[in-house]
């Protein structure tokens, strides 16, 4: 821990030697202190609140949704032999695209709207969640379907009770992805065209020559990323990793047993 | 719980389970392979049936096929006289790998079947506890499957099946990765659950000794196709155990009648 504080105390030192003595006018390389007041008068004014809140919530319907569509398809790919070959192939060719790449057909289907962006947002997760159902659901270890069967679970309750629980370590590594990719394709889509959101304001600080309110917002998205990481993602995954045994007091990771 | 069932030796011809001409084959890539059969077995109420046959023989198959979660090819399985569909709650398997759930405590396993049948949280925790109890494993219904040891699981599973108070238990070699300290405590608890519930139980292994120890019956099985080799009838004294003189002169008969079909690998 004192190891990392004197890191970072040595990396806001170097910071402000550059911004002093650096190639750069002090203006183009704002200091450690500009940048602060610029995150300080961002929040006072609220403008940075807002441009959170937007970017957020945004991203909050674009991956609810992603989230509810990508397990429905990964279980359908997953389960259905027919749509595995098929669709399942497909999604697998789709993921390599950087959904960013969607947003110039996404203007044209949805115009200069909120519903572009959603859409690009949930193509990045989508697929990512739907691949890491299906994968999951394809390696249930099969007694865990059978014992299920074999207490009468059928249908929807074997859905619900077994393969849904079953595959969970591998959603929630979709999850996990998924999200990353739609907050990286949310970012992008943002700054690509005035919508307000925390991407607009990266694009306001540059188009007004205030670097110290383009490094303060990249700052906010670095710490929203951190927190959802960790607070959610890191939460979620330590409770898995419990619960199934995945990892012992050594902290390292052994194979779980029925 | 039912009451436990009195069973007057060979009294009753109505069988709970009967298997009839029952046979299966596999596919492997360019060949067909006869796993099981054609074979036949009846099997009374509240009998503890054991069938013994060296690996690879279609034990497991056979066990599958009652349970309803395989179709034989040829033959049929009645169950207490109505033809065996699918699996069914009265029928309940203990896998060799047990296939306790993971994400669910202990006592979220037991209750698994309950909930299925709609029984309410609280009628539903207190019946699991109830056969946690039975099984000695109450202190450890908040733990989940990876932090009990492998009799501890063993026991958790058969308190699973319990709860769902199945007419016939099926076990598939249930101790076979067991130590024998370990596997001899489960013989007798075994023994005394039985005699407590009255449940039937058709109890597969290639272990001779254990065979003579649980079964009141022993079938014996041949190699792949596994078909009937020969019939015990059991009638000592319970509860037994492994090293019983009057159990080991069981386990020599039956061994000497199987001579040739069990592996040498394994030691017997």
């Amino acid at each position: 821990m004192t190891r990392r504080l004197t890191f970072y105390a040595a990396l806001l030192a170097a910071w402000q030697a550059l911004h002093v003595w650096g190639p750069w006018p002090p203006y183009l390389l704002p200091g450690p202190l500009q940048v602060l007041e610029s995150l300080i008068a961002g929040f006072a004014d609220r403008t940075f609140l807002i441009g959170i809140w937007v970017s957020l919530r945004r991203l909050a319907i674009g991956y609810a949704l992603s989230l509810v569509l990508g397990v429905a398809l990964g279980l359908w790919v997953g389960r259905v032999r027919w749509a595995g070959d098929t669709v399942g192939s497909l999604l697998l060719g789709l993921q390599t695209l950087p959904s960013i790449c969607w947003l110039p057909l996404a203007i044209i289907w949805f115009g200069l709207s909120e519903a572009a962006i959603q859409f690009v947002v949930i193509m990045g997760a989508l697929l990512a969640i739907a691949i890491h159902t299906d994968d999951g659901v394809k390696n249930i270890p099969p007694i865990y379907i059978k014992a299920g069967r074999n207490m009468g679970a059928r249908g929807a309750a074997l859905l619900w009770r077994v393969l849904l629980p079953a595959a969970l370590p591998s959603i929630l590594s979709g999850m996990k992805l998924g999200w990353s990719f739609a907050w990286r394709s949310l970012m992008a889509a943002e700054l690509l065209y005035v919508s307000m959101g925390l991407g607009q304001l990266l694009m306001m600080g540059r188009e007004l020559n205030d670097m110290a309110q383009v490094v303060a917002v990249m700052m906010v998205i670095i710490a929203l990323g951190l927190m959802v990481d960790h607070m959610i993602f890191g939460k979620l995954e330590r409770g898995v990793r419990r619960r199934w045994g995945l990892l012992d007091a050594a902290g390292k990771a052994r194979a779980s047993q029925s | 719980m039912r009451a436990p069932v009195t069973r007057p030796e060979g009294a009753s011809d109505a069988s709970l389970v009967s298997v009839d001409r029952v046979s299966k084959t596999f596919l492997t890539k360019d060949h067909e392979v006869a796993a099981l059969g054609p074979l036949d077995i009846r099997v009374r109420e509240g009998e503890f049936l054991c069938i013994l046959g060296p690996s690879g023989c279609g034990k497991t198959t056979l066990l599958s096929i009652i349970a309803g979660l395989e179709t034989p090819d040829s033959g049929q399985v009645r169950f207490d006289g109505r033809p065996v569909a699918g699996p069914g709650p009265e029928r309940i398997v203990l896998f060799q790998e047990l296939g306790l759930f993971p994400w669910l405590t202990v006592l979220g396993n037991v209750e698994f079947g309950l909930r299925l049948r709609g029984i309410r949280r609280n009628e539903r925790r207190e019946m699991a506890r109830r056969h946690l109890k039975m099984v000695r494993l109450s202190t450890f219904e908040r733990s989940y499957v990876h932090e009990l040891s492998g009799g501890m699981k063993q026991r958790a599973a058969l308190a699973r099946a319990l709860a769902i108070d199945p007419r016939l238990l099926l076990m598939d070699e249930p101790f076979g990765a067991l130590d024998a300290q370990t596997r001899e405590v489960l013989h007798l608890e075994l023994q005394d659950l039985w005699e407590r519930t009255g449940k039937t139980v058709i109890f597969v292994t290639h272990n001779v000794e254990e065979a003579a120890c649980l079964g009141d019956r022993v079938i014996t099985m041949t190699r792949r196709p596994g078909r009937i080799k020969g019939t015990f009838d059991i009638r000592l004294q319970r509860p037994r155990r492994v090293e019983d003189p009057e159990v080991a002169a069981v386990a020599a008969r039956i061994r000497h009648d199987l001579r040739g079909e069990l592996d040498e690998a394994e030691g017997l």
